[in-house]
């Protein structure tokens, strides 16, 4: 970018000191004005400037004043709020880009999700193994059980002859299946999301806005599990480790997620939201 | 109206200028001004994010060059942005012939009794 006059640069079509060119003084206010990242806005401000310096040249060229030449050359411009308004419409995200990119960050998010969850289905499935059904369900002898479900587990389960027990078991399957089945869809989401990075209309987010959405509901799911599991192993009852399975896997990416979005903040050019 | 109408079709303005080759911004302003006889009366300022707009679009490419001791930006026409300039040409041609067709001054009918119906 050439240097504004007032500023020691040499040439001839600079103005005098700053103040008294109309050029300068536009190009002062578009600065200020301008939207954008620093490096959209040199660029925007360097082209103005050049084209201002131009048409001032061309206005002296036709025997016009200098100052008077630079006057009508910032007035067929437009005004800074004019161009300051195109600039920033310019960079507004288009709907469909945005729903696009919504629909990407929502799948692979929600396909790690699903993957955490589905890690979850086999760490329960190894606590059911070594530990006992009890510590994955949240079920005791003092649970109501209506009769109709249980004429339906017990014939599910022949071999067993108390309605607890056939419950039990019904309950832990089915926590484990769920499970499992949440991470084959996980697996799935983030295979489409892999497919549609290939296009180039279909974007994620802005990284920061993925990491904080990242933080914000891994942390929250991991700590609401893990409360969950800590209160019912204080209270002495069942189903502790069907909760506390899935709390190491969603603190865990809230910490990945957070350290990247602590990185991402850190980089940012000061001034600027990231 | 005059304006409205070259606001309305500024991408496909831009595009044409840059067919016949790279220019700056000030370069391409110039042109359209004086190959519209002055009916492009934009604000000059607003020509360089419509360029940002299909540089983004990949219907243009830039690079900044030293000219004449000024640094500049040199917009070029993409091969997109040449398909997109073909379409866009042909969209416009067939919109000005249809509102030629609406335009242009039929054959009144001459209702004189006796002869109505018949051709002028």
């Amino acid at each position: 970018m050439t240097a504004p006059s007032g500023s020691g640069a040499a040439g001839p079509s600079r103005g005098g000191a700053a103040g008294d060119s109309p050029v300068d003084d536009y190009l002062d206010r578009l600065l200020v004005a301008a939207p954008g990242p620093p490096r959209q806005v040199r660029a925007l401000l360097a082209e103005a400037e050049a084209h201002l310096r131009d048409a001032t040249d061309d206005g002296v060229g036709r025997g016009l004043e200098r100052s008077e030449a630079e006057r009508q050359a910032v007035a067929r411009f437009g005004t800074v709020r004019i161009v300051a308004d195109a600039e920033a419409r310019r960079q507004e995200l288009p709907f469909g880009t945005l729903v696009r990119q919504i629909i990407t960050s929502a799948l692979l998010l929600g396909g790690i999700a699903g993957v955490a969850v589905g890690a979850s289905g086999v760490v329960v499935a190894a606590m059911e193994l070594v530990g006992s059904k009890t510590f994955i369900v949240n079920i005791s002898s003092h649970t109501y059980l209506a009769r109709s479900d249980c004429a339906r587990w017990l014939a599910g389960y022949p071999g067993v002859h108390s309605c607890y027990q056939a419950a039990l078991n019904d309950w832990a399957s089915d926590t484990i299946m769920f499970r499992l089945f949440a991470g084959v869809l996980g697996v799935m989401a983030l295979a489409a999301y892999l497919l549609l990075r290939r296009r180039r209309r279909f974007g994620d987010l802005p990284a920061s806005v993925v990491d904080t959405i990242a933080v914000t509901v891994y942390g929250l799911a991991g700590l609401w599990s893990l409360g969950l599991g800590v209160d019912l192993l204080i209270q002495q009852e069942n189903g502790a480790g069907g909760r506390l399975a899935v709390a190491p896997f969603a603190l865990a990416l809230a910490l990945y997620y957070g350290l990247r979005l602590m990185a991402d903040v850190r980089r940012a050019p000061v001034g600027t939201a990231v | 109206m005059q304006t409205d109408l070259a606001k309305g079709h500024l991408d496909l303005l831009l595009l044409g200028v840059l067919r016949d080759g790279p220019r700056h911004g000030y370069a391409v302003i110039s042109d359209l001004r004086d190959r519209t006889d002055g009916i492009f009366d934009l604000p000059e300022g607003t020509v360089y994010p419509a360029l940002h707009r299909l540089q983004d679009d990949g219907l243009l490419v830039s690079d900044w060059e030293d000219m004449g001791g000024r640094r500049r930006r040199v917009y070029q026409l993409t091969a997109d942005g040449q398909v997109a300039l073909a379409r866009e040409q042909h969209r416009w041609h067939n919109f000005t012939a249809a509102v030629d067709g609406v335009l242009r001054a039929r054959p009144t009918l001459d209702t004189t009794p006796g002869i109505a119906g018949s051709p002028a």
